[in-house]
C-alpha cells in the first residue's frame, strides 16, 4: 500500500468508525454528564492504533507524521467526538523531541498504547509557570491553562526561569499540583486550570532557553494543523446538516432552501469552506517542509474562520430549533470558537503569516 | 490591417522543446520574456490611442504565436500544442512575474471560439477560423441583450432562414466586448420565432464587416471602452456560417463555456498575487501601512485567500487532466465566486491603505480585469468579474442548486 493509499484508507475508516461509535446522541449524553472524555471510545481508538501513529517506532509507535494525525483529527472534528486526542498527540510530539531520552522511553510506549493520556498548554499564548530554584532543588509555581488537562496523566506546559522561557513535563499526580475543569462552553473537550504550588521538578523534566524553541515550534505547528483539520471536519459536518435542513424544512409552501436569502449565504460559506480546505491539504503536504509554519498558520486561521461562519449560519438557518440545547448546532458552534481560540487567535496568526511573508518576498 | 504571416511557418520551437523539463522550460520562458517584453510597455500603452492599443495587442498575440504559446493550451486535436498542465501553470506564473502584456482582446478567440468549433463546427469552419486566430483575428461574442442579461435564454434577436438558405438577422446585442476590434462575432440568435427560452436558439459566425451592423461604444465606469452596443439591422449571414444544427445553439454555447478550464482565472489570479507580493515587498522596505494592525491583518487575510485560490485552481487543472470526465463540475463555480469577491476585497484594501494617493485614477490599459497595481482603477474594474460571465448572484444560485442540491 502506498503512503497515499494508506492515508486515504485511514481517513475513510476514521470517519466510518466515529459515525458508528460516536453518533451525535452519544455526544449529547457526554456533554450532559461529568466525564472529562468518552473513555470507552478512547479505548476503541487506542485499540485501533490511533494513539501510536505518530510515536517513533523505537518507542512502540508507527513513526507516522502530522499528515496522518490531521486526517484522524478531521474525523474527530466532524463528529465532535469527546476525546483528548489533541492533548495526547501534542504531549507525544514534545516527548519525541525531548532531550532526556529516559523520560521519552518511559512515557511514549504507554502513550502509544493509549494508557497514558496527555494534556498541553497553548504554547503560543498560555501563561508560563515560574521556575523557582532553591537549595532544596527546583519547584514550579503559578497557574496556567491546559487543553485536555482534566484527566491527563502528564502535562506539557510553558515555564519561565527568570527571563528564560522553557517547557516542562509534569505528572498529574505530582504533590502540589491541582487540575480542575474550567467551565468552557465546548463540553466536548475538557480544559483544565492547572495550579502549581511548590511542585518539585527534576532537570529531566525541563528544557530551557534555545533548546526549547524548536520543540515549542514543532508542537505548535502540529497543533495548528490538527486544529485546522478539526475545523474543516466540523464545518463540513455542520454544513451538511444545514443543507439537509434547507431541503426539508417547508415554510410559505416551499423548502426554505429555495429562498435566495438563504441559498446565497450557504453558497458563500460553502465556497469559503472549499478554499480553506485547499489550505489544509497544502499544510498537510508541507507539514515537514521548510514553510510548514507559514502554511499551518494560514490553514488554521482560514479553517477556523470558515468553521465559525458555517456554524453560526447553521444556528441561524435552523431557526428556533437551532437555538435549542437538543439540536447539535451549538455543539459545533462552541467547538468552533474553542478551535479558534487555541494556538493562535486569527489576529495572532495573521501576524505570524505576515512576518513569514515578508521573509518569503525578500 | 497588414497581413500577418501564419505563425506555424515561422514557429520558433525553443520553448516547446524545453517543455519536457519544468526547470528548463521556466528558464526558457523567462529568457524569451526578457527578450520580448518591451520595457515600459504598460505606461506607453496606457497613454496610447485605441488603434495603437489594438496594434500592440495584435503584435503581442503574434509574438506569443511565434513560440507556440497562443495555442499552447489547446489539445492536439485542435491543432494546439497540448502543453502539459504543469508547464501551462509555469507559463502563466512567468507572465505575471515579468508583468508581460496579457491577451485581453483574445479571450473569445483563444477559449470559447475553438471550444465551440471543435465541439460542433464543420471541418471548413475549423480550418478557416482557428487558423485565423493564430494570425491575430479577434473575436467577440454576441450573447447578451438589453432584455437578456443573467436571464440569457430570454434573448430576442432573430435569425430567419431565407429562401436561399442564408439567415436574415435583426436585433440588438449589448456588452459586446472588443466588438470594435473584432473580425468575427460568435452570435446567438433565435432561429425559431415561435420558440421559448433556450429552445430554438442557434449559433453563428457573423462577419463583423457585414452590412447592417452598427456599433455604439459604451464607456465604462473605469473610463475605458471595451464593450459596445451592437445593432443588427437586416444582417445577412450565409448558411455555411451556422454552427452545428439549428436549435442547438444553447447547448453548444453552454458546453463551450464550461470547457474553459480555469486557465484564464489562473492567469489573472497570478497577476493579483504578483501585485500583492509587490505590496509586501514595499512593506518590507518600510511602507507605513504595514505597521497598522488592521491594514496588515486584512492584507494577510487577502493574501491567504489568494494562496487558497491558487491552490484550488491548480488542483482543478490537475484534476482536469487526470479525470476529464468528472472534472469541472463544481470547482469552477467556487473559483469564479471566490475570485470575484477576493478581487473586490484586495483592490479596495490596496486603494484604501494608500489614503488620498489611492484616490488617483490613472489611465490604464484594458486587461480583462487583471489588476495592474493602479489600485483605484483596479478597484473600479473589479466589478467586471463579479458581474460578467455569470454574476456572483448567478454563481450562488448555481452552487446552491447544482452543488448543494437545493431546490430552485
Amino acid at each position: 500500500m502506498s503512503d497515499a493509499d494508506f492515508l486515504s484508507a485511514l481517513h475513510g475508516s476514521a470517519f466510518d468508525l466515529l459515525r458508528d461509535e460516536s453518533p451525535i446522541d452519544r455526544v449529547h449524553r457526554h456533554i450532559d454528564g461529568d466525564a472529562p472524555f468518552d473513555r470507552e471510545l478512547w479505548s476503541t481508538i487506542a485499540d485501533l492504533g490511533w494513539t501510536m501513529i505518530a510515536v517513533p517506532e523505537e518507542h512502540g509507535g508507527m513513526g507516522g507524521g502530522a499528515e496522518a494525525l490531521s486526517l484522524l483529527q478531521e474525523a474527530i472534528g466532524a463528529h465532535a467526538a469527546p476525546l483528548p486526542f489533541l492533548g495526547t498527540v501534542l504531549l507525544g510530539e514534545a516527548l519525541a523531541a525531548w532531550p532526556d531520552e529516559a523520560l521519552s522511553a518511559e512515557l511514549l510506549p504507554a502513550l502509544a498504547g493509549g494508557t497514558l493520556v496527555g494534556g498541553s498548554a497553548d504554547l503560543l499564548a498560555s501563561k508560563p509557570l515560574r521556575l523557582v530554584r532553591s537549595d532544596q532543588g527546583m519547584t514550579l509555581e503559578g497557574e496556567t491553562t491546559v487543553l485536555d488537562g482534566v484527566a491527563a496523566d502528564w502535562l506539557l506546559v510553558r515555564v519561565e526561569d527568570a527571563a528564560t522561557p522553557g517547557l516542562a513535563l509534569l505528572p498529574a499526580t505530582a504533590p502540589g499540583l491541582s487540575c480542575t475543569a474550567r467551565p468552557v462552553a465546548d463540553r466536548t473537550r475538557a480544559v483544565a486550570e492547572l495550579a502549581c504550588n511548590g511542585v518539585a521538578v527534576g532537570p529531566e523534566q525541563l528544557v530551557l532557553g534555545d533548546a526549547a524553541a524548536p520543540i515549542a515550534d514543532k508542537v505548535s505547528r502540529t497543533a495548528m494543523l490538527l486544529l485546522a483539520a478539526d475545523a474543516i471536519g466540523g464545518a463540513t459536518a455542520v454544513l451538511d446538516l444545514t443543507v439537509e435542513y434547507l431541503k426539508t424544512r417547508v415554510q410559505f409552501g416551499k423548502p426554505i432552501g429555495s429562498f435566495q436569502a438563504l441559498k446565497h449565504r450557504i453558497a458563500d460559506v460553502k465556497a469559503s469552506l472549499e478554499m480553506a480546505h485547499r489550505l489544509l491539504i497544502a499544510a498537510r503536504r508541507q507539514a515537514d517542509g521548510p514553510d510548514a509554519g507559514y502554511w499551518a498558520a494560514m490553514a488554521k486561521s482560514s479553517a477556523c474562520e470558515a468553521y465559525i461562519e458555517v456554524a453560526s449560519e447553521a444556528v441561524q438557518m435552523h431557526g428556533g430549533i437551532g437555538f435549542t440545547w437538543e439540536h447539535p448546532a451549538h455543539i459545533y458552534l462552541k467547538r468552533a470558537t474553542l478551535d479558534r481560540a487555541l494556538f493562535g487567535s486569527t489576529a495572532a496568526l495573521r501576524d505570524r503569516v505576515g512576518a513569514a511573508l515578508l521573509d518569503k518576498v525578500a | 490591417m497588414e497581413a500577418i504571416e501564419h505563425p506555424s511557418e515561422i514557429l520558433d520551437r525553443a520553448l516547446l522543446d524545453a517543455s519536457g523539463d519544468s526547470e528548463r522550460f521556466r528558464a526558457a520562458v523567462r529568457d524569451w520574456l526578457g527578450r520580448t517584453v518591451p520595457s515600459g510597455w504598460r505606461a506607453e500603452q496606457a497613454a496610447a490611442t485605441e488603434e495603437e492599443q489594438l496594434r500592440f495587442q495584435r503584435w503581442w498575440s503574434v509574438e506569443m504565436a511565434k513560440v507556440g504559446m497562443t495555442s499552447a493550451h489547446w489539445p492536439a486535436a485542435w491543432g494546439g500544442e497540448e502543453l502539459p498542465i504543469a508547464q501551462q501553470i509555469i507559463f502563466y506564473e512567468e507572465l505575471a512575474r515579468a508583468d508581460a502584456p496579457n491577451m485581453a482582446a483574445y479571450v473569445i478567440s483563444l477559449n470559447q471560439l475553438p471550444a465551440t468549433l471543435f465541439g460542433a463546427g464543420t471541418q471548413a469552419q475549423k480550418d478557416r477560423y482557428v487558423r485565423g486566430v493564430l494570425q491575430g483575428d479577434i473575436w467577440c461574442q454576441g450573447f447578451s441583450e438589453p432584455g437578456a442579461g443573467s436571464d440569457l435564454a430570454a434573448l430576442r434577436t432573430r435569425a430567419l432562414r431565407q429562401a436561399d438558405g442564408s439567415y436574415l438577422v435583426d436585433g440588438q446585442k449589448v456588452w459586446t466586448s472588443n466588438g470594435h476590434f473584432a473580425k468575427y462575432c460568435l452570435l446567438l440568435a433565435r432561429t425559431d420565432p415561435d420558440s421559448a427560452r433556450h429552445k430554438g436558439l442557434s449559433l453563428f459566425v457573423m462577419d463583423m464587416a457585414s452590412p447592417g451592423i452598427t456599433l455604439r461604444p459604451i464607456r465604462q465606469s473605469n473610463g475605458q471602452h471595451e464593450f459596445n452596443e451592437m445593432f443588427l439591422d437586416n444582417v445577412v449571414i450565409p448558411a455555411e456560417n451556422l454552427i452545428g444544427a439549428e436549435g442547438d445553439g444553447w447547448m453548444i454555447a453552454q458546453s463551450a463555456l464550461s470547457s474553459e478550464r480555469g486557465l484564464m482565472i489562473f492567469e489573472i489570479a497570478e497577476r493579483l498575487r504578483r501585485y500583492l507580493s509587490d505590496m509586501a515587498r514595499q512593506a518590507r522596505q518600510g511602507a507605513a501601512w504595514w505597521s497598522d494592525d488592521q491594514y496588515r491583518r486584512e492584507f494577510v487575510s487577502v493574501f491567504t485567500d489568494a494562496e487558497a485560490l491558487a491552490l484550488m485552481i491548480r488542483a482543478m487543472l490537475e484534476e482536469n487532466v487526470e479525470h476529464a470526465e468528472i472534472a469541472g463540475q463544481s470547482a469552477p463555480m467556487f473559483i469564479k465566486l471566490f475570485f470575484a469577491k477576493l478581487l473586490h476585497r484586495a483592490t479596495e484594501l490596496m486603494m484604501r491603505v494608500q489614503g488620498l494617493d489611492g484616490q488617483n485614477m490613472l489611465p490604464d490599459i484594458s486587461t480583462n480585469g487583471a489588476p495592474s497595481g493602479n489600485w483605484m482603477h483596479d478597484y473600479v474594474t473589479s466589478w467586471s468579474w463579479s458581474i460578467a460571465g455569470g454574476s456572483n448572484e448567478i454563481m450562488r444560485n448555481l452552487i446552491g442548486e447544482r452543488v448543494l442540491g437545493l431546490p430552485r
